[in-house]
């Protein structure tokens, strides 16, 4: 009885342990939120495929001074070369707009500071776009862009 | 105790030694050259291609060439070489380059450049040893539909690196046939992408026969023949390769294959299933299509297999019809293989699951024993649509092969 049980629980164990070892996880899709980044087609577009966004034209990949906020007069102006390149990069842009939702968020909340330095972690920590981005913006445009 | 074993070795090893010496070698080589070349033409009426909007994951339409010469030379009763030239897509290759050193039917020992023992359908890869124009799907080296989107099959076939196997043959009898191979070859490799997530193949090609890497991947295979007389056998085999693929050798991969063949009288009917567990690098998730899992977020699962029967239609024609296909599972990498870019520059097609399906009948005419005219007719079926907004597409090969 023990060693049939042993047996079993063996047996378990390797089919679960197996189907775990060729069951790849992968979690959502990044150019789910909402920003169009030139469809799923086959065709090789080159490094502008991605092209500009609804969400980013106004601000600008382009850097053209096109807004009053602050922060973006003083991206666009100081940190051209990383704005564009986390707007000419789906996961960036993405994440930039958490990163909004994210502030947003922390604005209604009784701690707002650790609240905001926590989006702005978990922002720079998402990749190399991210974190060269916030560099600029920390260099050039703390006070700006309320960087901590 | 421990003294008696030594003793056993020594006593082995040395009864090894003199049956070799005891055989007296061949004075005279012996050479055997022999080749083949098929020319192909592949129509895709509704292909990409065919509307001039080609892509990465499109295919070799048109005319293809595959041709091979060998030579073969037994230079004693126990040693013997086998060098071997093909041209295909991509050039001339150097398929195999070896010796053979052949102590008893049980033990021979095989270092160069060769093919490692992985499945069955490898040993029929040449074009002259296969009914149909292409291979099947989870061997395909690049005739398929969307080849970029997949980075070819499972384990593209021929496979040829440069190592050392050990291989063997046990007869049980009149009955059954006990085949092993154990092996550490150069394995798979990409060593130009920044963040490699799948495959390099053309790094197996020339000129980049030169290895860096650290650690061979190793493989084994066995297999197990039964014959039921002179018109019944039948194969069942199991075969593994594990190795890593980057420069610092930290991904790994591992490939895992079984094949079932059983020929009676001169109906043969084959099957073979392929699963490719690979890891691909992390550190920089913005080049994926999904974000990265923090549980088993690290490799993709890609299994293929087929099955097809061949069954004579008379003295000069034969049939084949065949079922295959990949399953591919897992993140998906926006970085075209082997471009050596960190920043995506395409969208792949290809989603967390993807699968492709095709049925083949094909029809093979000997107009001599040694010169056959192919014609196959193909129904792809994919989960995705390709840039004309198709899931399904027709192929259809036209070809000549000779083989001496």
């Amino acid at each position: 009885m023990t060693w049939s049980r042993f047996a079993l629980g063996f047996i378990a164990l390797a089919i679960s342990t197996g189907c775990s070892f060729v069951d790849p996880h992968a979690g959502a899709s990044q150019t789910e939120c909402g920003i169009a980044f030139g469809g799923s087609g086959q065709t090789s577009g080159g490094s502008s495929y991605y092209g500009s966004t609804a969400h980013a034209t106004a601000a600008g990949p382009s850097c053209a001074l096109t807004t009053d906020n602050p922060c973006d007069q003083c991206e666009t102006t100081h940190c051209c070369a990383t704005r564009s390149a986390c707007y000419g990069d789906p996961s960036c842009a993405c994440a930039d707009e958490t990163l909004d939702e994210c502030l947003d968020d922390a604005e209604m909340s009784a701690n707002e500071a650790a609240e905001q330095s926590q989006c702005w972690n978990a922002f720079s920590t998402r990749g190399a776009a991210e974190q060269a981005r916030v560099a600029c913006q920390r260099a050039w445009c703390q006070s700006e862009c309320e960087v901590p | 105790m421990w003294s008696t074993r030594v003793f056993f070795l020594v006593l082995i090893l040395v009864a090894l030694l003199a049956s070799i010496t005891s055989r007296s070698a061949r004075a005279a080589e012996e050479y055997n050259f022999a080749g083949s070349a098929q020319a192909d033409y592949f129509l895709v009426p509704n292909g990409p291609r065919a509307e001039q909007t080609p892509g990465p994951g499109t295919t070799f339409q048109g005319f293809t060439m595959e041709a091979g010469l060998k030579v073969a030379v037994d230079i004693s009763e126990h040693l013997s070489a086998n060098v071997k030239a093909c041209y295909g897509c991509h050039g001339l290759e150097l398929d195999m380059a070896y010796f053979d050193y052949r102590v008893v039917d049980e033990f021979n020992l095989r270092a160069g450049r060769f093919s490692p023992t992985f499945g069955a359908f490898n040993l029929r890869h040449d074009p002259a040893n296969h009914m149909l124009s292409d291979k099947p799907l989870p061997y395909d080296m690049g005739r398929m539909l969307r080849k970029g989107d997949w980075n070819n099959g499972v384990l593209p076939s021929p496979f040829p690196s440069n190592g050392v196997e050990l291989d063997g043959t046990h007869w049980l009898g009149n009955l059954a046939q006990f085949d092993y191979a154990l092996y550490a070859v150069t394995g798979f490799r990409n060593t130009i992408d920044p963040n490699p997530a799948d495959f390099n193949f053309q790094e197996s090609h020339l000129p980049y026969f030169v290895d860096t890497a650290t650690r061979p991947a190793t493989g084994a295979r066995l297999a197990l023949t039964v014959r039921g007389g002179a018109a019944v056998d039948s194969t069942l085999g199991a075969s593994a390769m594990l190795g890593t693929y980057d420069a610092k050798s930290n991904l790994t991969y591992a490939i895992g294959g079984a094949d079932f063949s059983l020929r009676v009288k001169r109906t043969a009917f084959r099957a073979e299933y392929l699963i490719r567990r690979q890891q691909f690098d992390r550190n920089n998730p913005d080049i994926f299509k999904y974000s990265l899992a923090a549980d088993n977020g690290d490799f993709f699962v890609k299994q293929g297999a087929f099955a097809e029967i061949e069954q004579p239609l008379g003295s000069s024609l034969d049939s084949t019809l065949r079922v295959d296909g990949m399953w591919r599972r897992g993140n998906v990498s926006d970085i075209v293989v082997g471009s050596a870019s960190s920043v995506p520059t395409t969208v792949s097609p290809l989603t967390y699951q993807s699968y492709v399906l095709r049925e083949t009948l094909g029809l093979e005419f000997a107009l001599e024993r040694n010169f056959r005219l192919k014609g196959s007719a193909e129904l792809w079926q994919f989960s995705y649509a390709d840039s004309l907004g198709n899931k399904e597409a027709l192929g259809f090969h036209f070809g000549a092969v000779g083989s001496f």
